[in-house]
């Protein structure tokens, strides 16, 4: 019965073990060079110098003319909302009422809306907008690095997934606007740490139990 | 309350023992039992954690947060009320506890602090965990939860690991203060009967044998008069030499009508149930972001932690005020102090405690149940989008609800005169009652207005 038994822990413990060791990843394509669109005449490029993922991501657009000379005077706004999820969201509102926009909750996409909103920035954030879900959207505005032509900021996305990166800028009074879809990639650094954190503590729990038991043992004896 | 005589050829439904049918008995008394259910549970808790921590992170994805808080927390007040404390006997984190302790076990005896203060402990940590559900979002997020769970599998590893039987599950878990308060309501009880424990000495129950397990809770059935401690193991049906053991079959809140030995902590712990199936609701409804705001102007300051806290303070403070008063105005009819009164009476909420808990999360069950099973395709790589989640629509989940609501009314309503009649058989019976039927119909009126506003989903 025992012999059974240790077995099946065994067995229970190897499974475990695999589970854990071989997790499946849910990294996503992020860190191109960069991503270029034309519209107006103008041609943007968003570049992340680093892959892009779960929260605070460096980035820059530069933005040239027709005549492929840069852009030093444009007014330039970016935000940037998950576009996964929209349809299970808008079924789900059928059932219910919408999470409130305050307080720690998360929306559809299981984005924190807490105490910080969807887009912060090193710039100063605009007033929020609405989107066409009648969701609010931090719009961050940019100031010119010393590249020319170059207008940086510092995005935070806080799901990885699929998401529209929204460019909005200002020449002249002329307005322009483009979207570029981004990929945000699945960061597990948190939660390997999570585990490792616990399972340090448990196991450390257990080798004091284990030794202390050994001398509870040779003092009984 | 009276213990069970022996029950031999009585029909379970008059109070028969259960173990008189020879399916159940046998069942009960194999060593396949609770082993055929608790490791299966352990293996899904696996795949749960797995996917809470791993898995995806957006909530509505996760196959980890649909079992969790879509089935199985629904589920478990559900369970308490038909079975008891059973969900106890197979709860992983009780076979972890058990698993640990085989091994490394120190088996050292329970803290007297814990014994002391054990039910108060629950009862701060029970407000703790709920509140900071709220805070740092547990249930909406994936990680969150499963910290949750990794700090509870912490706590019985500990627990195991230095403290004999299961210290955890009966001094420390919140899930069992709450489990504990519902099982006195539920519908099993297992006793010793009377006339055999007289006679008997070797208390195998209790102190165990060679092949069964002593009580993991503690309880010795022969003195046993409730079932907050029992969580149907069987260990004391295999190990009884008399065959004493009766599981029999109650009407719900049988126990309640007479608690021999109330408890302020219990009785204060039922006050701060109802408190808490408020303010689930509250943070649910339309009204919530207005409440928010107007707290945000009143406060100045928009600080999440401190609007919520506010709130959640005054939810708790509502029933366990409103108990204490009309503790006092019945102590004017009864001449009994306030605390007396609190204490014996404190339990009479916990039928409608259990009716409002099981009718929030009856929405949640049935209103997103097939979210489950849109995970679960998740899991193979289908994704499901558009699809409703709702098992029923609102209009009967809302019968469900004011109906459940309706039976714990009258059970509470019940319960009240109930011990009324059995602490005041001096014709103060009605001066007494009264005041506490009037506090069941306010707190009744307050769970219909809330469960008649539109609730948001978890997933």
């Amino acid at each position: 019965m025992t012999k059974k038994l240790n077995g099946m822990i065994t067995t229970w413990l190897v499974v475990a073990t695999l589970l854990l060791a071989f997790p499946k990843t849910v990294f996503a394509d992020g860190g191109e060079g960069g991503t270029e669109q034309e519209v107006n005449g103008y041609h943007i490029t968003l570049i992340f110098p680093e892959p892009i993922k779960t929260g605070e991501n460096q980035f820059h657009i530069q933005i040239t003319d027709s005549m492929d000379m840069p852009v030093t005077n444009a007014e330039v706004e970016v935000s940037a909302m998950p576009t996964e999820g929209m349809s299970e969201h808008d079924e789900n509102e059928e059932m219910a009422t919408e999470v409130p926009s305050t307080g720690v909750m998360t929306n559809s996409d299981g984005m924190d809306m807490g105490s910080e909103a969807p887009a912060t920035g090193v710039m100063k954030p605009n007033e929020p907008a609405a989107d066409e879900h009648g969701e609010e959207v931090s719009k961050i505005m940019l100031e010119p690095t010393m590249d020319s032509g170059e207008y940086a900021g510092e995005l935070h996305f806080d799901a990885s997934g699929e998401w529209m990166f929204n460019v909005h800028f200002t020449v002249n009074g002329e307005t322009t606007e483009v979207d570029f879809p981004v990929e945000i990639a699945r960061t597990l650094g948190i939660n390997y740490a999570v585990l490792a954190d616990f399972f340090g503590i448990n196991a450390a729990a257990m080798i004091a139990a284990a030794t202390l038991k050994r001398k509870l043992v040779v003092v009984r004896k | 309350m009276t213990t069970p005589t022996k029950t031999q050829n009585i029909s379970w439904l008059k109070g028969g023992n259960l173990l008189n049918n020879k399916w159940i008995d046998s069942f009960l008394r194999s060593r396949w039992y609770p082993g055929i259910i608790q490791w299966p549970t352990l293996l899904v808790f696996m795949v749960i954690m797995f996917e809470l921590i791993l898995g995806p992170e957006a909530a509505h994805d996760n196959f980890g947060t649909a079992l969790t808080w879509v089935l199985w927390w629904p589920l478990i007040p559900i369970i308490f009320l038909f079975l008891g404390r059973f969900w106890c006997a197979i709860c992983p984190f009780a076979t972890l506890n058990d698993l640990v302790q085989k091994f490394v076990g120190n088996n050292r005896p329970v803290p007297k602090f814990l014994k002391k203060y054990g039910i108060w402990i629950i009862d701060a940590l029970f407000i703790f965990i709920t509140w900071s559900d709220h805070v740092f979002g547990v249930v909406e997020n994936p990680l969150g939860s499963g910290i949750l769970m990794l700090t509870l599998t912490t706590g019985v590893v500990v627990s195991g690991a230095f403290y004999e039987r299961r210290t955890f599950c009966r001094y420390v878990c919140f899930l069992g203060g709450l489990s504990g308060n519902y099982a006195r309501n539920g519908m099993l009880s297992l006793r010793g009967t009377p006339e055999i424990c007289a006679t008997c000495t070797v208390a195998s129950c209790y102190k165990g044998t060679d092949h069964s397990m002593p009580c993991p809770l503690y309880e010795f059935p022969k003195t046993m008069t409730s079932s907050a401690n029992c969580v149907l193991c069987a260990e004391c049906i295999k190990g009884c030499p008399n065959d004493s053991i009766q599981l029999t079959v109650r009407p719900p809140t049988k126990e309640l009508w007479f608690i021999r030995k109330p408890k302020i902590e219990e009785a204060f712990l039922s006050a701060v149930i109802m408190g808490i199936v408020f303010v689930q609701n509250v943070t649910m409804l339309e009204v919530w972001g207005s409440m928010l705001k107007w707290l945000e102007q009143v406060t100045g300051t928009t600080n999440y932690a401190v609007t919520f806290s506010i709130t959640f303070a005054t939810a708790i403070i509502i029933p366990v005020a409103l108990l204490g008063l009309t503790s006092w105005i019945a102590g004017k009819f009864n001449k009994v102090s306030l605390v007396e009164n609190f204490t014996r009476f404190g339990y009479a909420i916990i039928a409608l405690d259990m009716a409002g808990h099981i009718a929030h999360n009856l929405f949640h069950l049935l209103a997103e149940g097939k979210s489950i099973y849109y995970t679960a395709l998740g899991l193979f790589g289908t994704e499901v989008h558009g699809a409703s989640p709702a098992i029923l629509d609102m209009g009967a989940i809302q019968f469900l609800q004011f109906s459940l609501l309706a039976l714990g009314f009258i059970g509470s309503l019940f319960v009240a005169y109930k011990i009324s009649k059995s602490n005041h058989p001096d014709g103060k019976v009605w001066g007494t009652f009264v005041p506490y039927a009037v506090l069941m119909v306010a707190l009744t009126i307050m769970n219909i207005i809330l469960f008649t506003l539109p609730m948001a989903m978890r997933m």
